[in-house]
């Protein structure tokens, strides 16, 4: 990493547990609501229910999004939640790649 | 995976959580039909005009009685049952709560008590003032009423129909469209308790009946007038829910 261009060095820092495309669509769509159903998400998202278990695990993992465990009826739904981690690191992230593009692309 | 459709994500997403909350129209429809079934049994109770009434045994009379005032937390109660049974199959996702919002609904709610405890107020002076002038001018034993009990139970609907709506108020409204459904089937129950009372031994002039027949009748055209408006906005509002699910990816195989 040493080696590196310093001019990027800003492209090398962005947070890669939300750089991935699949975790950026999960914590984007959990950002715009309170709790989403894992069926939601998958249907959302277009993953598949192996991809999205792995997905947010790895996010679970880096505390940026809670599971929610309960029962409809004898059913068992599995929704998720996103934490204020989740939410200063997908922020952060916005911030960070909008820094980096050229100043005609920004919004 | 580009920004703009990161956006249509987040837009997305908050456009399903707002229908589901809403349960995208069936509020507004189902209110809208109730508020309608709730002026069809009435029709069936009182005299429509002079001439014309339905006679019915007593029993049906209670029953539909019952149902014309339970009908605003009939409303309440179906439309999570419906709900759970029309839009489920996406899964749930729910809403962040708007500070916005959530005082607009509190204020359709403090609305709501506010004009059950005004109607409870008036009815209580009502009695207040016909009891006193029983007392300085009491009728010949031949004018006394005959059906004193009725009138009694009457007084229940009174004292019981307004504490139950404002009890389930604050439980089964969750947004503007709902308040204003509740509202108005709240409004038909408390009209529909004055007119039966009006119908209930008081004797007005001819005057005084014809006057408040036609505020009957002007408030019962603004509620069904407003009440085929809700059902079609409501029938609008799933269509649109509709078109954010097929907007919805495809599942993968």
């Amino acid at each position: 990493m040493s080696d590196a261009n310093p001019d990027l060095q800003p492209i090398l820092t962005l947070d890669r547990t939300v750089h991935e495309p699949s975790r950026l669509a999960i914590l984007t769509v959990l950002s715009a609501a309170e709790e989403v159903e894992f069926l939601f998400l998958q249907r959302v998202t277009g993953l598949s229910k192996g991809n999205l278990s792995s997905h947010t695990q790895k996010l679970e993992g880096a505390g940026y999004l809670e599971t929610v465990k309960a029962f409809r009826g004898r059913i068992p739904v599995t929704s998720f939640r996103i934490t204020d981690d989740g939410k200063v690191a997908l922020k952060a992230y916005h911030k960070q790649l909008r820094a980096l593009l050229p100043e005609e692309k920004k919004r | 995976m580009n920004t703009v459709e990161l956006s249509k994500l987040e837009c997305l997403t908050k456009d399903y959580a707002a229908f589901q909350a809403r349960k995208s129209g069936l509020a507004t429809a189902l209110g809208g039909l109730l508020a309608i079934v709730m002026f069809l049994l009435y029709c069936l109770l009182v005299p429509i005009s002079n001439g014309f009434r339905l006679h019915w045994p007593r029993p049906v009379v209670r029953i539909l009685a019952i149902l014309i005032f339970a009908t605003p937390l009939l409303w309440a109660a179906l439309k999570p049952l419906l709900g759970r049974l029309l839009y489920r199959s996406l899964g749930e996702v729910k809403l962040k709560p708007e500070v916005t919002y959530e005082r607009q609904r509190w204020y359709w709610v403090y609305g709501i008590v506010m004009f059950l405890l005004l109607f409870q107020t008036a009815a209580l002076l009502s009695f207040i003032q016909g009891f006193l002038g029983y007392l300085s001018h009491p009728p010949a034993v031949g004018q006394i009423p005959t059906d004193l009990p009725s009138h009694w139970r009457s007084w229940l609907w009174v004292g019981v129909m307004p504490c139950a709506y404002a009890l389930m108020a604050p439980w089964c409204i969750r947004g503007r469209e709902e308040a204003r459904a509740y509202s108005v089937l709240v409004a038909q129950g408390v009209i529909f308790t004055v007119a039966g009372f009006s119908f209930r031994g008081v004797n007005y002039s001819a005057a005084s009946e014809a006057w408040w027949g036609a505020v009957w009748f002007i408030l019962q055209m603004v509620i069904l007038g407003w009440a085929t408006l809700a059902i079609i906005r409501g029938r609008k509002e799933h269509r649109e829910y509709l078109a954010i699910l097929r907007n919805l990816p495809r599942e993968e195989a």
